[in-house]
């Protein structure tokens, strides 16, 4: 089997419709590993930029209070002083798997004034135009391109040989069916597999060092092969059935285009139709109605402004905190049913994705990497979860009158988020479950077949 | 009959029994149907809660009470981007972008309230749309219709027996063209028309708008038809045909698009938010303001101008006119971040364009999304216009305090009566002139491939008359 398996490798090599492919395949993957690259660096620039911002603002705020000149009609003002830069840990994989690392915050600064609601309303500035159409990253490769390219590659795997008449001669030179097939599936997974995994390899060794990314890619990989592993069983059982060519082509391709584009599609429609989101412009103009109907003037917005004298001043930031109050309580039942929304879409969603062998590795991939929806919606969670800690601190000092002194630095909430990362083993399992149950029936087919047929 | 009419009706036949197509085709319609229905409730719910929180908004904003101008600044307003009746045949960056600015005082805001944020599903291709139906799955289709047109009759042996009948080469490949143009037609048209029609329905239409993107999809599946005829002339079997058509497909499609926006991102990179606001935020304080390090120059040039030699003596506000002077200084530092930001967002466009050497897609969306209103050029009308109206309303209050709130400052309220004069946010789209300016280079591209196309197909028909002979 092994020299029928060099052989076959070796004419695919000389076959320029085979080339061409993989052609495709090497300018995806450059573009993959370029833009990995470039996401990469981008993302670990700002984060450090945002790392080194809360450094800043951690001493800018120690040195406020371990200022013993400063007069108490300044000091009172402290708790709106208070900055704290939030940063989510860079994803292990967020080169390879981009999934939603590209729309969703990483970061974001926290302050007595901001709101659940408007924590992260700053932070799009990339263009939608880019967005709507998508980047190429190694697990779009992975789980749109190469199962295409791999059911191209198989055209050739039998059932043109049944169509043509040569099928007895040419297993009669293999010795039997299950070699013959095995010899040529295993050529062109390798051709379109083994690019992939050289790209990850380039990707792990020009990257920064994560904690966790070489036993993520590792895993990430063992997915890939597995995903491709069942276009591959998929395809052998097609051709052991007794169809044409064309048949089988069309088959496959439709199969690929269901279960990658149109079911996809369809779950989208069926999630956002079971669990709509409520309104963002319901969500502001409650907000605004709670401000307007508990502020009178300028208490809101410049405490420094509204007074010079000491209970002045506590008034301003009193009055302050209580609109911020009243906003929260107004706001509170649409932002719990944003929450309630999204988990419930993520339900959805997530059921539906075990209909889809596309949607389980894209989900798998995504998990691993570390940028799927799940780890988006916990930092937001916990994002808020601390801005209400940090809230309430500050705003204790407002409602006591008190004076935060440095000995008061070691009380104050501290972010220290870490996203829990579950392996998609059930996903793994299913795959490999699927590529194994398709690859031993069509491989009994196969070994059924006699010169006759 | 003639003879382009029996091939078209022996081919009509054929596809009707082939329960695969007829699978594929129905799964097409079934989607395109959902996707008209899904659209048409996205736009009408958007309408409608945009017309509710505009109402209720306005009522909060007029019933403020009396209070500083400056107080109202800083609680100031929304502008909520309107989605038009072609939201519903092409949704475009909708999702990605935001469609709410805050028009505060100080701060120009981007937009926010993508709906982006609150899905959790994207699509490996697009938004789920008619457009994202016509522009992905159709080609799909035609590809599986058209791979076996010529190239089965090649396998089946009929072809000689076609070309030795003495019906020409020439009047085949018409008969085929036509074929596959009439099953396109059927298929396409019928999704195009509900849709337009769901459009129409949805709100205000401009019939000329609407014809020109029908033109502009009638092109894009004109040029699939003709490339994959073309290629089941050239393949030696219907299997080949429909895998050089897929991996075409794939090509063009699929993989070209999201090349140019990864190219594009590439090429001219946007800065991190992170990035940007810190920018800002350092050129905003290296400007002498004249609450703090300019406060003494502009005293002194405030009150030069009034003849004065106290600011108590002003007979104006001087805090309104502190206010007023900050936003000239804040304004200038936007007008050169935000205009660099747009400048690069034109800049990536440019770059994606490369990609329609390689696939008439890019050119077709960039199209499709401006007759329908939703592209990129138009959120940035759309932010730049909330960013003028903005400034108007601003300094609208600060005159208020200026001329109203002599020695009083900051404790100075304006009269409730005011709130009503500001005039609410309306968002002018671009007339069709200035969107056709926009996207002339993508018309001319299109009309390219067509004609590229056309070549293509004749000179692969040409093949068929050396077969023949």
């Amino acid at each position: 089997m092994l020299r029928l398996a060099v052989m076959e490798w070796r004419t695919q090599l000389r076959d320029r419709a085979v080339l061409a492919l993989l052609a495709v395949l090497a300018g995806a993957l450059v573009l993959a590993a370029a833009n990995g690259r470039v996401l990469i660096a981008a993302q670990s620039e700002a984060r450090a930029a945002a790392i080194t911002a809360k450094a800043e603002a951690d001493t800018q705020f120690a040195e406020r209070l371990a200022n013993a000149d400063l007069p108490p009609e300044d000091a009172i003002l402290s708790p709106y002083r208070m900055r704290q830069v939030l940063v989510a840990p860079l994803p292990p994989l967020v080169d390879v798997s981009a999934g939603r690392a590209a729309l969703d915050p990483f970061s974001t600064t926290l302050s007595m004034r901001a709101r659940a609601d408007t924590l992260f309303q700053r932070r799009s500035l990339d263009n939608p135009e880019l967005l709507v159409r998508g980047g190429v990253d190694l697990g779009f490769v992975a789980v749109v391109l190469a199962p295409l390219l791999l059911i191209g590659l198989l055209y050739g795997l039998f059932a043109a040989d049944r169509d043509s008449g040569t099928a007895p001669l040419i297993m009669a030179q293999a010795g039997s069916p299950v070699a013959l097939v095995l010899a040529r599936m295993i050529p062109r997974f390798v051709l379109i597999f083994g690019p992939i995994a050289l790209t990850l390899g380039v990707l792990l060794m020009t990257g920064p060092e994560v904690p966790g990314r070489g036993q993520a890619a590792a895993l990430w990989l063992v997915t890939a092969a597995l995903y491709l592993a069942v276009w591959m069983a998929l395809a052998a059982w097609v051709h052991s059935r007794d169809v044409s060519a064309e048949s089988a082509a069309f088959a496959l391709v439709a199969a690929w285009a269901l279960f990658t584009l149109v079911l996809p599609a369809a779950f989208a429609a069926i999630v956002q139709a079971s669990n709509p989101p409520p309104s963002r412009f319901e969500q502001i103009a409650a907000a605004r109605a709670a401000e307007v109907a508990s502020t009178e003037n300028y208490e809101n917005d410049h405490p420094d402004l509204a007074s010079s004298e000491f209970q002045g001043r506590l008034a301003s930031i009193r009055k302050t905190w209580a609109v911020a109050q009243a906003i929260e309580v107004a706001g509170a039942p649409l932002n719990a049913r944003f929450a309630e929304r999204l988990a419930g879409q993520q339900r959805v969603a997530e059921a539906l994705a075990w209909l889809s062998p596309a949607l389980i590795a894209k989900g798998a991939l995504e998990q691993i990497a570390g940028t799927d929806a799940a780890t988006a919606q916990g930092f937001r969670a916990a994002s808020e979860a601390h801005l209400s800690a940090f809230r309430s601190f500050g705003g204790g000092f407002v409602e006591r009158g008190a004076i935060m002194q440095t000995g008061d630095l070691a009380q104050m909430p501290r972010f220290d988020w870490e996203p829990s990362r579950h392996m998609p083993w059930p996903s793994l399992a299913l795959l490999a479950l699927l590529a194994g149950a398709l690859m031993t029936s069509a491989l009994r087919r196969f070994g059924k077949l006699t010169l006759a047929d | 009959m003639s003879i382009t009419g029996a091939i078209v009706a022996k081919d009509w036949t054929e596809l009707r029994r082939d329960r695969r197509v007829v699978i594929m085709a129905l799964m097409v319609l079934a989607l395109a149907a959902t996707a008209i229905l899904t659209s048409t409730v996205r736009v009408a719910s958007y309408e409608a809660d945009r017309a509710a929180t505009l109402e209720v908004d306005r009522g909060t904003w007029e019933n403020q009470g009396a209070r500083n101008p400056h107080a109202a600044a800083h609680f100031a307003k929304w502008a909520f981007k309107p989605l038009t009746m072609g939201a519903v045949l092409d949704p475009g960056i909708a999702s990605y972008s935001g469609s709410a600015v805050w028009m505060e005082a100080h701060n120009q805001n981007p937009a926010v309230a993508r709906p982006i944020d609150d899905q959790t599903i994207i699509l490996p291709s697009g938004e789920f749309s008619i457009a994202w139906v016509l522009q992905v799955l159709m080609p799909l289709l035609i590809a599986v219709i058209a791979a076996g047109a010529v190239a089965r009759e090649r396998e089946r042996g009929t072809l000689k027996l076609i070309l030795a009948s003495g019906s020409g080469a020439g009047a085949f490949v018409r008969g085929k063209l036509a074929s596959v143009g009439v099953v396109t037609a059927v298929l396409a048209g019928s999704v195009i028309m509900v849709g337009m029609v769901a459009a129409a329905s949805a709100g205000p239409a401009n019939p000329l708008m609407l014809a020109l993107w029908l033109i502009a999809y009638a092109a894009f599946l004109a040029i699939i038809v003709l490339g994959a005829v073309a290629v089941s002339l050239r393949a030696r079997s219907s299997g080949q045909a429909l895998l050089v058509l897929a991996g075409l497909w794939l090509f063009a499609v699929v993989l070209v698009p999201r090349a140019g926006a990864a190219v594009a991102e590439i090429a001219a990179p946007v800065p991190s938010s992170e990035q940007f606001w810190a920018d800002i935020a350092a050129a905003k304080a290296a400007q002498p303001s004249p609450f703090s390090t300019g406060r003494e120059a502009f005293a002194a040039e405030v009150m030069a101008q009034y003849g004065v030699t106290r600011l108590e003596d002003l007979p104006v506000s001087f805090g309104g006119l502190q206010l007023e002077e900050d936003e000239r200084i804040g304004n200038a530092v936007y007008d050169e971040h935000f205009g660099a930001l747009f400048a690069l967002y034109d800049r990536q466009r440019a770059v994606m364009r490369w990609g329609n050497l390689l696939s008439p897609l890019p050119a077709l969306q960039n199209l499709s999304m401006a007759l329908a209103g939703t592209d990129m050029p138009q959120q940035i009308a759309f932010q730049r216009q909330a960013e003028t109206h903005r400034r108007s309303m601003v300094t609208q209050l600060n005159s208020d305090m200026i001329e109203h709130g002599a020695g009083a400052g900051f404790d100075y309220q304006a009269h409730e009566d005011l709130w009503a004069e500001v005039e609410d946010f309306a968002f002018a789209p671009p007339s069709l002139g200035e969107v056709l300016a926009s996207v002339w280079a993508d018309a001319l591209i299109l009309l390219a491939w067509l004609a590229g196309a056309t070549v293509f197909a004749l000179r692969s028909s040409r093949r068929l008359l050396a077969e023949g002979a």
